[in-house]
């Protein structure tokens, strides 16, 4: 059995933790907790024949009094950037946090989550928005932690990108994702 | 297709060969590749046993469909055997699972016998019985409460980590130990560590090294590649820290490749697995076989102390009770309770006055009298020796009297004054214990005393002289007074009437007519002189018996002067 440790890493109560429960044990709660310091939990899953473990360390939402810290990345074969559709905000955080991800670990794989899009006609992140996401190069996918709508198919393509991205590619720096 | 001729020539045949390649040429060409694709076809289905491992081992490295097609029936064919054939089964899997077998059942007794040795040393010590009450009040089994309190230290669990993802490479626990999801908690601890050197670390090994919750300490070694951490009840000796380093260097130098390139799959760290379980020590307290010197040293003094103050509470002991005899034993004591209170003694009792002093007593006892409280209540003793002598305390009687007791009478002997005797009477009676004074021989003996004292005194006359009486046998007269006086009272203190006859006398001269006479009036004199009445006791009588002794004619009697005088009789008469 395969293990991957993977990071939630996003702004700060965009749903992270809930996508890591509906993923996890497809429950999820209305009632916000926030996170302190960083929460582990695991999932066992087959992808493509192959069994693999992920070890998903969700970390505390950024925000301006809290930074990411680089140490809780260390070791990840790649992770997942949590934006919330409904407030344009938590974009510039995510670019800015998967800058500073990928000077951590390098160009690791990395799916993109817009979250809530259960509740997409509230939206202040535009198609366009999401277009020059696209051009970056990211794997952008809609999903809502409230209806498990897409957290499935994310962890899935995450794991289908690590798995076929050797390791040691990841620390020699190859491009990967971005 | 034509048929060739019954007999032909070899130049015949040549050119019907030659005919035949002409014209049947493609189809010979055709049919001799159907020939060859059968043989082949022939060749496989005889030899397919050759071929078939490689086939499916080929088959197998392609993807999964063969054993996703196969399991199925493998798993039917392997139920249907296990039906038909369980011998074959158990055949097949004894060699693999007699020794498994085998290690649970080592393990499980080991486990047994260790807990019953702990189980029966604890059984009967007041250590043990604190522990079962601590188990009666926990609710938790009595063998868990012997195991923490004579756990000096267990590891329970070990965790090889990789440092840089924190993913779990091997993991070992000891024998029921609850296990927690190793991952998560590989995940967690390598998350707390970088917290915590992110937060107070100020360069790379400032790392955290010790984690402590309650009895459970987590002790972490930090390699270059991976960390071991171990989770152990208690506190283990310093020198398991070197153990783990030595551990962890082993790692590092045995599976420095697969610690370099992994990249999430543990089954390369397997084999590390003893070296793991090596780790899982464990310590439980042990009584020592030979005590300290020190150790005798205290036992000794106390032993000593404990020898000496029971011999001085034995050697107490006995004193008090020599001393309760004694006090028993004394008449006039009578003990009536005792009780000891930490070092003192108690005691009440009655005492007779005229008893023994207890507290000379006590000191002749050897006890401190300090540490005796006595309560004495004054009583009268009814022994006849204090009967006795509570009555000679009582009368002081003079020296004369003698007092003797038989039964509750007492008796008084001897001679003493009236007035002595007039003072007993109504103090005797008084005496507790004395039902009844008997002093009529004393008083017997001192009216015969005084009786004979009376009858002594005479009172002499001058040759005819009679009355009035001179001064001198008025002095006799009074002397005379003086013990009738006394026998006046002893007659009355013993109801015993006197009667006192005065005799006058005469010497032999002159006429036996005068002499009577004078005589008479001597005696007359004598009794008027005494003033009888003052005596009403006596009874006085007075008379005149002329010369004392008879004249004899043939011879000329001598004149005696004590012959004029004046005598007295006394008699007794004892009241009926």
């Amino acid at each position: 059995m395969i293990e991957k440790k993977i990071c939630m890493v996003g702004a700060f109560a965009v749903g992270k933790t809930s996508l890591v429960r509906r993923f996890v044990t497809s429950c999820f709660s209305e009632q916000y907790q926030t996170t302190i310091g960083v929460t582990v939990d695991k999932k066992s899953v087959t992808v493509d024949g192959a069994a693999v473990t992920f070890v998903l360390w969700d970390l505390y939402g950024e925000d301006q009094f809290q930074k990411l810290r680089p140490s809780y990345l260390r070791g990840s074969s790649g992770y997942v950037l949590v934006l919330d559709g409904m407030r344009r905000a938590t974009l510039d955080i995510a670019v800015q946090i998967q800058h500073t991800v990928t000077e951590t670990l390098g160009p690791v794989p990395f799916v993109v989550i817009i979250n809530k899009v259960d509740r997409q006609t509230d939206w202040e992140i535009t198609d366009q928005d999401l277009a020059q996401l696209a051009q970056r190069g990211w794997t952008l996918l809609m999903g809502s932690a409230k209806t498990g709508q897409g957290v499935e198919d994310a962890f899935t393509t995450l794991a289908r990108a690590m798995l076929l991205t050797p390791e040691a590619s990841h620390r020699s720096g190859e491009a990967y994702g971005s | 297709m034509a048929h060739p001729p019954k007999e032909m020539t070899p130049a015949g045949e040549d050119g019907y060969d030659e005919l035949r390649s002409l014209l049947l040429a493609p189809e010979q060409s055709r049919l001799e590749h159907l020939q060859a694709q059968v043989e082949h076809l022939d060749l496989n289905a005889r030899n397919l046993n050759r071929v078939l491992p490689e086939a499916i081992a080929l088959r197998g490295a392609r993807d999964e469909r063969l054993t996703h097609a196969l399991t199925p029936h493998v798993s039917e064919a392997l139920a249907l055997s296990v039906r038909k054939r369980p011998h074959m089964i158990v055949d097949a899997i004894a060699p693999i699972m007699m020794p498994a077998i085998r290690q649970a059942i080592a393990n499980a007794l080991r486990s047994m016998v260790q807990s019953l040795n702990q189980t029966i040393e604890h059984s009967l010590s007041i250590r043990s019985l604190r522990w079962r009450v601590e188990a009666l009040r926990t609710g938790k089994p009595f063998a868990e409460i012997v195991l923490v309190h004579t756990l000096c230290y267990r590891v329970e669990q070990v965790f090889l980590i990789h440092s840089h993802s924190g993913l779990l490479l091997a993991h070992v626990a000891g024998d029921s130990i609850a296990v927690q999801d190793q991952t998560l908690v590989s995940g967690m601890l390598t998350a707390i560590r970088s917290f915590v050197q992110d937060s107070f670390g100020t360069t790379p090994g400032q790392a955290l090294n010790t984690l402590q919750v309650g009895d459970l300490n987590v002790w972490i070694e930090q390699g270059e590649s991976a960390i071991l951490a171990a989770v152990i009840r208690g506190i283990p000796p310093e020198t398991f820290h070197v153990h783990l380093q030595d551990t962890l260097t082993r790692i590092h130098a045995e599976r420095s490749e697969a610690l370099t390139s992994f990249a999430g799959d543990a089954t390369a760290f397997t084999d590390v697995t003893p070296l793991l379980e090596d780790c899982l020590r464990s310590q439980f307290e042990t009584r020592r076989g030979a005590l300290a010197p020190m150790t005798w040293v205290l036992l000794a003094a106390l032993l000593l102390a404990t020898g000496w103050w029971g011999l001085s509470v034995y050697q107490e002991r006995r004193q008090w009770q020599a001393y309760l005899d004694r006090l028993t034993s004394e008449p006039g004591l009578v003990v009536t309770s005792t009780h000891s209170e930490g070092d003192r003694y108690r005691l009440t009792g009655l005492r007779d006055p005229l008893a023994a002093d207890p507290a000379v007593i006590l000191q002749d006892s050897g006890l401190a009298p300090s540490r005796v409280e006595s309560r004495w209540s004054p009583y009268y003793a009814l022994d006849t020796a204090f009967l006795l002598k509570r009555a000679k305390t009582v009368l002081a009687p003079p020296e004369a009297v003698r007092l003797t007791l038989e039964g509750a009478r007492l008796t008084a002997t001897g001679t003493a004054a009236a007035d002595w005797i007039r003072q007993s009477r109504p103090l005797a009676r008084l005496i507790p214990g004395i039902d009844e004074y008997d002093d009529r021989r004393i008083v017997d003996q001192s009216l015969g005393d005084l009786a004979h004292r009376i009858m002594d005194i005479r009172i002499l006359f001058e040759l005819g002289g009679a009355a009035p009486l001179t001064s001198e046998q008025l002095l006799e007269v009074r002397r005379l007074a003086d013990l009738f006086r006394q026998l006046d009272e002893w007659a009355r203190l013993s109801s015993t009437p006197a009667t006192v006859q005065i005799i006058g006398q005469t010497d032999a001269i002159g006429r036996l007519k005068q002499n009577r006479r004078l005589s008479e009036i001597r005696a007359q004199s004598v009794l008027e002189a005494i003033h009888p009445a003052a005596f009403p006791m006596i009874t006085f009588h007075a008379h005149g018996i002329g010369p004392a002794s008879e004249p004899h004619q043939d011879l000329v009697t001598p004149v005696q002067t004590h012959d004029r005088r004046v005598s007295v009789q006394v008699t007794l008469t004892p009241a009926p």
